[in-house]
């Protein structure tokens, strides 16, 4: 079919630009380049998590940014404070983060809709007011400093093109266990518990407890992510863990489409190019930069009304099979 | 001021912010009861009628009709946005419609920057701002504006849905829409109804709390999470108790400013929010769903 | 002077059994008071006007909804208020009047999920994908074989369950069930929008379980030549109330069952009557 043709063609595309995306910083020493390409991979890696919660489990989370923040805050503490070398103190701020996902989880195995997404936004508003607030040991509003660079024994991330290549492996390592999971016993258990809770529980399925494992798992992702953050920057403050990234995070993986697993690593490059370009742009042109806001939020609603199914889901369409998340959520 | 004092002082403040985001919450209500979606822009209107009015009253109009103008600016604006996303977006998912919603809300905000700057504004109070003395203490009398007009609109509006057709149209509309359209009650007009009267309430509500707390363009976000906290916890869909909750997350921000901390204040607001949830899951004046 | 027992008159314990059974909502008794047992390896009908509380009494026993009053007991042990999917893993499977089935997942993921406490793989080694969730996985893939193969949908193996017609969709309903390898299977109204010649496939499909499978069936039905075709026994509720229980020759004699059909009272607007009993569609 000519059709099926294009769809593979355009996939096959698709893969192309992706790994010449990937290779150009490299190939160009462009450290700027680079630099947008780990955040386009931080942010990729919780939204893949937060696509695996809201495209398979069909839960939502208005509070994930607060996940990120407690990995970033955690290896900040660790590394300044306690002297940890990095990757312990991000394996172990995981666990911290995981064991509050647990608790916070729980509850919201009980809520749908609107109120689990109360709830998140609510606890992400918590999480971040406990940043801002709890100087003694986040240093409030001011943030904490000297952050030291990633590093794995003598192996240390502390220049862009190292971090680049240390974000793409998590990043790579993270699609692929994902992968793994979806078309997995557990993973089947989850994509149909999305569709009916009743009808997974007479399988025998246990819906909560597999909510509930979704949900740390879509948390312990942030929290890595966030780790990685906080050792490429070098700085926390409380400013970027909240609503507003939590929103940008959801549209990440709405737009990019939540019920695959690139479709999130799509939606994070897209939105991280565009806001990237508005900024940059915006320092050229004062029109651009006094607007940047507004354009953004029409390019969001434009982008909405006309890909209402998200993009990575494109090729599929065109062949005309049902795609996989059709209400990409909630 | 001795605590019976303290007490009254914080209860005022409490009301006087509570009853703004019950406000909010209730023009929540009003567009989710019409379309199932959650307005994340509620907000801006809050700070659109606010900022507006100041605009409107910083090149000499008099307040009583800067007031008006904010609100029906602001009212325009919103059925502008209505026809812009929701309209385009007809039958498209809830989540798909959030989102559009929001990217709304950040085009408002970018536009309020953009005309205003971005720093807080303000007017003069309704009548000046001697404070009255009660006990021991005084309380700004534009507060008692706040307190008297939202009270007064949320009854207006209780009042309008309940006895008048117009209302009970969008409230049938919100039970069975194809049994409304059937009935000849068209669910777009309604719609787009709830959204002017949700928006105008959120607008006065902007306006009368400016002489206290000034508005600035980013504080819409801050309206929109309370009014839709109000919202759930008073019982998603029953206006009433948006208004409630508001209220109730008012006054716990309040108290707690007061005799806790007030960078924590908005935190326990929440988290006794999200502990009446737990033990009453469908909100203070929600009915429990049956499964 | 003491006769040593005839063997058929030794019954076994029943291996499913309510006792006493209610069931009431904000004031309105769906079920009052119903016992029933079910035995080892029998086909069991469950007729009764619409709104009788069939149903409930399947959401009741899977444990769907929490029982007011009463009990389930399953192979000797209580299991009311025991959640639903560790019901489904003492081995009751069920299918749906409305069709509960995965539509946007293949017919042979859906049978799989239908096996899915025969698993064990768990989210951690599914994540790293380990050489024993890769073994356990072809084994899942090839025992369900079978049961595609039963209902003739092993060549629709990979189509989204949506894409199928309702006759097929049912039968997917009942493979998946059936996956689980459950001591006995409820199932709800299974003939519902099948023609004639598919209500004869599922009736000789059904007749097959006990024998082939090893499965006990309990089985709604509104289709009286099916039900009395099939079953060994047949139930009869009627408002809430179990009214009836025996063969289905003796059940369709039974004068307070025709009444329940003939009655005077129109439930839920729909006025039953004998043509019903004897098979013709209404």
């Amino acid at each position: 079919m000519t059709l099926s043709l294009l769809a593979r063609a355009i996939r096959a595309a698709g893969l192309a630009i992706f790994f010449a995306f990937v290779a150009i910083p490299l190939l160009l020493h462009s450290a700027y380049l680079a630099t947008v390409g780990i955040f386009i991979g931080i942010h990729a890696i919780v939204a893949v998590g937060l696509g695996l919660l809201m495209g398979y489990a069909g839960q939502v989370s208005l509070g994930h940014a607060a996940f990120y923040g407690l990995g970033a805050y955690s290896s900040a503490i660790l590394t300044t404070r306690l002297g940890l070398s990095p990757l312990p103190a991000m394996v172990a701020g995981t666990a911290i983060t995981a064991i509050i996902a647990l608790i916070l989880g729980t509850p919201t195995l009980r809520l749908h809709g609107h109120y689990l997404a109360m709830f998140t936004l609510a606890f992400g508003i918590i999480i971040q007011t406990i940043f801002n607030q709890a100087e003694r040991l986040t240093r409030g509003t001011s943030g904490i400093v000297g952050i030291p660079p990633f590093s794995i024994g003598p192996l240390r991330f502390d220049t862009v093109p190292k971090a680049y290549l240390l974000v793409l492996a998590v990043l790579a390592l993270s699609i692929f266990a994902v992968r793994n999971l979806v078309n997995s016993r557990p993973g089947r258990a989850l994509r149909a518990l999305h569709e009916s809770e009743v009808a997974a529980s007479v399988c025998g399925v246990d819906v909560p407890r597999a909510k509930l494992e979704v949900f740390v798992l879509s948390a312990i992702l942030a929290s890595v992510a966030g780790s990685l953050y906080a050792h490429f920057v070098n700085y926390v403050s409380p400013v970027p863990f909240g609503f507003g990234f939590s929103v940008q995070l959801l549209v990440m993986v709405v737009v990019g489409g939540a019920g695959s697993v690139w479709g999130p690593l799509a939606g994070a490059a897209l939105f991280t190019v565009l806001s990237q370009f508005l900024q940059k742009t915006g320092e050229r042109i004062a029109f651009v930069g006094t607007t940047d806001t507004i354009l953004f939020g029409m390019v969001l609603v434009a982008v909405v009304i006309f890909l209402q199914k998200g993009l990575v889901s494109l090729p599929s369409r065109l062949r005309g099979e049902a795609t996989p998340a059709e209400d990409s959520g909630i | 001021m001795t605590l019976a004092d303290q007490l009254l002082q914080y209860l005022i403040t409490g009301f006087s912010v509570g009853i703004v985001y019950g406000l909010v919450g209730l023009g929540i209500t009003i567009v989710f009861n019409a379309t199932g979606i959650i307005n994340f822009a509620q907000g801006e209107f809050v700070m659109l009628g606010g900022m507006a009015a100041a605009a409107l009253a910083a090149n000499g109009a008099p307040l009583w009709l800067a007031v008006i103008l904010a609100v029906a600016a602001t009212t325009l604006v919103a059925l502008a946005m209505e026809r812009l996303t929701i309209y385009q977006l007809r039958g498209a998912s809830v989540i798909t419609l959030i989102i559009a919603t929001i990217g709304a809300s950040l085009v408002l905000q970018g536009g309020a920057k953009l005309l205003w700057g971005p720093d807080a504004v303000t007017f003069p109070p309704f009548s000046g701002d001697t404070p009255i003395r009660i006990g021991g203490g005084g309380i700004a009398p534009q507060r008692l504006w706040v307190m008297g007009l939202a009270t007064l609109s949320v009854v207006a509006v209780q009042l309008f849905f309940r006895f008048t057709l117009t209302g009970k149209a969008i409230r049938a509309c919100a039970i069975n829409r194809r049994a409304a359209r059937l009935s000849g009650i068209s669910a777009d007009r309604m719609v787009r109804l709830s959204f002017a009267v949700s928006a105008a309430l959120a607008a006065l509500g902007g306006t009368v709390l400016t002489p206290v707390t000034l508005m600035q363009y980013a504080q819409g976000t801050h309206y929109t999470l309370t009014g839709f906290l109000a919202s759930v916890l008073g019982g998603l869909g029953n206006g009433l108790g948006a208004v409630l909750g508001g209220v109730t997350i008012g006054m716990i921000e309040s108290f707690s400013s007061g005799f806790i901390s007030s960078g924590y204040s908005k935190a326990i607001a929440l988290v006794v929010a999200l502990i009446v949830l737990w033990w009453r899951p469908q909100g203070l004046l929600g009915r429990r769903q049956l499964q | 002077m003491s006769y040593p027992l005839q063997p058929q008159q030794v019954q076994p314990p029943p291996i499913l059994a309510t006792q006493a059974l209610t069931k009431v909502f904000d004031g309105l008794v769906a079920l009052d008071a119903v016992s029933i047992e079910v035995r080892q390896g029998e086909i069991l009908g469950i007729i009764g006007p619409n709104g009788a509380g069939k149903t409930t009494l399947f959401n009741l026993i899977t444990g769907i909804i929490p029982v007011t009053k009463g009990h389930v007991q399953f192979l000797g042990k209580v299991i009311t208020g025991l959640s639903t999917h560790r019901i489904a893993t003492m081995g009751i499977a069920r299918t749906f009047q409305n069709i509960r089935l995965f539509r946007r997942m293949t017919v042979s993921e859906n049978v799989l999920v239908g096996r899915h406490y025969r698993g064990n793989a768990g989210l951690v080694s599914a994540l790293v994908r380990s050489g024993a969730t890769r073994r356990e996985e072809t084994r899942l893939r090839l025992e369900i074989q079978r049961y595609l193969e039963m209902v003739g949908l092993a060549d629709k193996a990979d189509m989204p369950a949506g894409a199928l017609t309702t006759g097929q969709q049912r039968l997917l309903e009942i493979a998946r069930a059936l996956a689980a390898a459950p001591q006995i299977i409820l199932l709800d109204e299974p003939a519902a929008g099948l023609n004639t010649k598919e209500t004869q496939s599922l009736a000789e499909f059904i007749q097959r379980l006990p024998r082939e499978l090893n499965t006990t069936v309990n089985l709604i039905e509104h289709d009286m030549r099916l039900v009395m075709d099939v079953s060994d026994r047949v139930v009869v509720i009627d408002r809430g109330r179990k009214i009836a229980d025996g063969t289905p020759a003796a059940v369709q004699r039974d004068p307070q069952v025709i009444a329940a059909y003939l009655g005077g009272d129109f439930v839920n607007g729909e006025w039953m009557d004998a043509s019903e009993l004897e098979g013709r569609k209404p």
